[in-house]
């Protein structure tokens, strides 16, 4: 199976990475390798499998007791703010709701 | 000298952890920067162990690694510290709180000393995908000291900090552990917290240990097991002193399996026969040697390389140019699509085209709910293996380490260096490796031991028994 320089346009479309024709061309040889190999597991008797997501096994439940905790400080939280991004508690963000999208 | 003997000596006075931590960043900074090894090496750590020394000095409690320098895989949060990834992404990332383990270690008074060097985001099995150049085999330095956890390996073997945290996903901390020659221990999915750890593949991802004894892995795992309210699928199991496990050391009676599948094809002949030496010795020491077949385990890794990359593209997207990243334009789209693809290493974008792709639409039944299936039934039938079985033994790494660039253009090459080491993380069991020997050019050899889930004790048992 090999995949076309188009269907890894696609791709990276949809995985939202902006790259050059040449990685494209680089990624579709060696993405196309790679689903070769996964490609065995199409041999694999599954008929007698369900679905799953995770091998491990909670037994009780897993979410905690809605209860108020220690927060980390808004101060610490926009430590990575960079110049420009934030105003005071809060980032700013270039517009990310309405427009062409 | 044990970890828990270097605490002794410093609660005692006899050994200040001012001094011990000071040597142990001067290393890092003359052949921790040879070898590559830190993206960051924390100089305030000395202040720290001033403050342990003054705390012992004023009678004061301690903790049980009080001053005990050690280090710190870079995707493990450390709070107001630059922690990277080991991806250019992230060059200017302080984190903003500790990982729990992190704060777990720091509790009990260890001085962390540096962020190790690593693939990026944990993606690779080499050290060379790092967006901060390789780290090198300290053993051999035109050799790679294996990966993800290269930087950490490579710490832990050239004796900068006693011992070392790295993560294992897919073999990250045994596998390097076996190019060094040093100890790398993964712990049971759901037995070490993964809150604070930049997430990889949040159905795989494991915090573990690298340090020179099995005695020192189980010391430091007594402090990091355990149910962490932060992460969901940490298990309220209790934490038995794993120390005193180690310290058993008895094999007897013991049934060792052996399955045929791990020395296919593909196995390199001086690790084999290293390997196979290792197994007689467990056998003179009373253990019961036992030929098993578990016939999925050669197609673990096909089922890792669909649903890893699945959950890596999955986890990834918050990787948006908002909250993380560079900035690179002012139109919010134009700034994600040009920030990921000119600062995520070509291996990370390679990860997350081939798990968008396992996951889109028309492929995503035939890639990743088939290897899911195929990765209960694997599950399945190392669970049956365990009810004949204590434990299951073989090579860490099909080869020894390899030159620097020798696989880095073949992905499926490199790739292939985790076919013994992924069935844990598949499985979610706990899994040991421990040098048994070298080649005949001098480069370790990695002894795999992998048990039932939550039976480590047993892991440590027989692990210690192999480098007596």
């Amino acid at each position: 199976m090999k995949l076309t320089r188009e269907e890894v346009r696609r791709i990276a479309l949809l995985a939202k990475l902006d790259l050059t024709d040449e990685e494209l061309d680089k990624y579709a040889g060696e993405i196309s390798s790679i689903l070769d190999y996964v490609s065995q597991l199409k041999d694999i008797d599954i008929s007698d499998v369900t679905d799953t997501t995770h091998v491990a096994d909670f037994a009780g439940p897993v979410l905690r007791k809605d209860e108020a905790g220690a927060p980390i400080a808004k101060d610490k939280i926009t430590i990575n703010a960079t110049e420009g991004r934030s105003e005071g508690s809060s980032f700013k963000t270039s517009k990310i709701v309405g427009g062409e999208e | 000298m044990l970890i828990s003997e270097v605490v002794n000596k410093i609660k005692s006075k006899e050994l200040s952890s001012e001094q011990l931590v000071r040597e142990h960043i001067e290393k890092a900074k003359t052949l921790g920067k040879e070898l590559n090894a830190f993206t960051t090496v924390i100089e305030e750590a000395i202040e720290k162990a001033r403050e342990i020394d003054r705390k012992i000095a004023a009678g004061e409690e301690v903790g049980t690694l009080a001053g005990v320098p050690c280090t710190v895989k870079d995707v493990i949060m450390t709070e107001g510290v630059r922690t990277t990834a080991g991806s250019q992404y992230l060059k200017d990332f302080i984190a903003p709180y500790s990982a729990t383990v992190v704060k777990k270690i720091e509790a009990e008074g260890a001085i962390i000393i540096g962020k190790t060097n690593c693939d990026p985001f944990a993606f690779g099995g080499s050290g060379e995908n790092s967006g901060y150049g390789p780290a090198l085999n300290p053993v051999d330095k035109s050799r790679v000291p294996g990966g993800s956890s290269s930087g950490a390996a490579a710490a832990a073997a050239a004796g900068i900090g006693l011992f070392s945290l790295g993560t294992d996903t897919g073999g990250s901390v045994r596998e390097p552990a076996s190019f060094v020659g040093t100890v790398g221990f993964k712990p049971t999915y759901g037995r070490n917290s993964r809150y604070g750890l930049i997430a990889m593949a949040s159905s795989f991802d494991t915090v573990g240990i690298f340090a020179d004894s099995v005695n020192d892995v189980a010391y430091v795992e007594t402090i990091l097991a355990g149910k962490d309210p932060l992460d969901a699928t940490t298990y309220d199991h209790p934490v038995p002193d794993y120390t005193a496990a180690a310290q058993k050391s008895s094999v007897k009676g013991m049934r060792i399996g052996v399955p045929k599948e791990y020395f296919a094809e593909g196995l390199d002949d001086e690790v084999r026969e290293k390997v196979q030496t290792a197994i007689e010795n467990l056998k003179e020491q009373g253990a019961e040697i036992v030929d098993i077949s578990i016939p999925l385990l050669p197609i673990g890794l096909a089922v890792y390389y669909v649903l890893v990359p699945a959950e890596i593209s999955s986890n990834m997207a918050r990787y948006d140019g908002v909250r993380f990243g560079p900035k690179v334009s002012e139109d919010y789209h134009e700034n994600m699509m040009k920030g990921r693809g000119q600062f995520f290493e070509p291996e990370v974008k390679r990860r997350i085209m081939i798990g968008t792709y396992a996951l889109s639409a028309g492929y995503a039944d035939a890639f990743y709910k088939t290897a899911a299936k195929v990765r209960a039934k694997l599950t399945q039938q190392v669970t049956d293996a365990f009810k004949d079985v204590d434990a299951v033994v073989g090579p860490t790494a099909p080869c020894v380490a390899p030159k620097i660039g020798e696989k880095s253009d073949d992905p499926l090459a490199m790739y292939l260096m985790d076919i013994y080491t992924v069935t844990a993380n598949l499985t979610g069991c706990p899994a040991i490796s421990v040098k048994c020997g070298t080649n005949s050019e001098g480069l370790p050899i990695g002894f795999q031991i992998m048990t039932n889930r939550f039976e480590e004790e047993k892991l440590f048992m027989i692990a210690q028994n192999c480098t007596n």
